[in-house]
């Protein structure tokens, strides 16, 4: 008898319990899911022949005019790449430094440089962006930076440098001087 | 809880009680039976163009400064998934809440695998793909059963989204604040009018159903906002949302 009272208190007690947690209303959850957002890239990356791609801040120097002289001229290319969908402008600072390397008996020292005398011209796209002598060149850092044109998503650029020394405006101070330059290269979005 | 308590030990007392005073003598109990209680029913059914409500939209390949195109279903369709009850009980409302996962990815294409990247990528994990969330807004989101409710709109939230909000986070929003995906992961949607019921009679494959919704959430133009400084963190990144719907019973 007392068992059976037990039992009928259990079994009210379990009733109660489960009225509280399931029997309060009807609900009904549904879910869309697989619904995605996904974010475009740009990135820039950098070419001596338009084949090889170079991505990072480790492309192998490419720019060597090798020995220089007045009458002398040459040029080179660099290629850009646009890796991404998204329409982005291309802009290019340049440091330099001269070293006067090697010294000859028959140099002399009036106070002219390498970089009085180079003439250079920068082409993007063939077209004509900045020339004039390397002394007067201001583009030298993140805050100032030459513009070069845009450079649209999945699209490449080609960047020509000319340079050339004047017969008749170099002399003797010039010679045995080393030019070195660090070309940097900026791709930044731009909006539709 | 103690008076229930206390009214099963007495149930138990006279069960017992009647039991020991009806097996003394003869006895004859007759039965009316096929007489039935039916419990009414909810049934939540989810739909798009198609007949079920997954992958319904695809916005792909945004940026700073993007609205990428409206890819309803992905590739055509429109910007909504369809609410149904296919239940019995006609006095219901709807919640809608939203989560996401987010990945790190070198392209924005998830269908090729997920790697870390591109170089231009200045944080390469799954923790920055979320960063995406709070740069970029959403610019309508509407709740359509007999008439639309805009609950954000030119993306901010409405007075009418804000009414709709849950309780508990009304102190965490207000109306005419710019809602980011981020936001909306924090938003939950209560007491919006629930649909009529449709009594088991629903075929989700029938164009009357898929194309002519009573009741329906749409969202659009997500863009990416143009910040004054480097937003790398999150390029090529991948999220995935998904909207939850709960039907839910009114208090009759």
């Amino acid at each position: 008898m007392k068992s059976g009272i037990l039992a009928l208190l259990v079994v009210g007690v379990v009733l109660f319990g489960l009225g509280a947690g399931t029997w309060a209303y009807f609900d009904d959850t549904e879910s869309s899911t697989g619904n995605y957002i996904t974010a475009d890239i740009l990135n820039l990356k950098v070419s001596h022949d338009n084949s090889t791609w170079y991505d990072g801040t480790d492309v192998p120097s490419s720019i060597d005019f090798g020995m220089v002289y007045p009458g002398w001229s040459g040029s080179d290319n660099v290629y850009v790449m646009n890796e991404g969908g998204l329409p982005g402008e291309v802009y290019l600072y340049l440091n330099y430094s001269l070293d006067e390397n090697i010294n000859p008996e028959s140099e002399t020292n009036g106070g002219q440089t390498l970089a009085d005398v180079i003439y250079v011209k920068i082409y993007y796209n063939d077209a004509l962006v900045w020339e004039g002598y390397l002394k007067d060149w201001t583009y030298d850092d993140p805050g100032n930076m030459l513009d070069l044109g845009p450079l649209n998503g999945g699209k490449t650029g080609k960047i020509t440098v000319e340079a050339s020394i004047d017969y008749n405006d170099a002399g003797n101070d010039i010679q045995g001087d080393k030019l070195i330059f660090d070309v940097h290269l900026y791709l930044k979005q731009v909006q539709e | 809880m103690r008076s229930a308590l206390f009214a099963f030990f007495l149930v138990g007392i006279v069960v017992l009680a009647v039991g020991y005073g009806t097996w003394a003598y003869f006895s004859d109990i007759e039965v009316s039976a096929g007489d039935y209680v039916t419990a009414d029913t909810l049934d939540l059914v989810l739909t798009d163009h198609t007949s079920d409500a997954n992958a319904q939209w695809g916005y792909f390949y945004i940026a700073p400064g993007r609205v990428p195109g409206v890819n309803g279903g992905y590739s055509g369709g429109d910007r909504a998934i369809h609410i149904f009850n296919n239940g019995t009980y006609p006095n219901t409302t709807v919640e809608i809440w939203f989560t996401f996962e987010c990945y790190e990815d070198n392209d924005g294409n998830y269908t090729n695998g997920l790697q870390p990247g591109p170089e231009s990528d200045t944080l390469q994990t799954n923790e920055s793909a979320y960063l995406m969330l709070n740069e970029i807004t959403l610019n309508t989101m509407e709740y359509t059963d007999s008439q639309a409710v805009r609950l954000i709109y030119d993306k901010k939230l409405t007075s009418s989204g804000y009414d709709y909000l849950a309780p508990e986070l009304k102190s965490e929003f207000s109306p005419g604040q710019e809602i980011t995906l981020a936001d909306l992961a924090r938003m939950k949607f209560v007491g919006l009018p629930g649909p009529e019921p449709l009594y088991g009679t629903l075929d989700t494959s029938s164009s009357q159903y898929l194309d002519e919704p009573n009741t329906q959430l749409s969202l659009d133009g997500p863009e990416g906002k143009m910040l004054n400084s480097s937003q790398n963190y999150w390029q090529g990144d991948v999220c995935i949302m998904t909207v939850h719907v709960r039907l839910v019973q009114s208090e009759p």
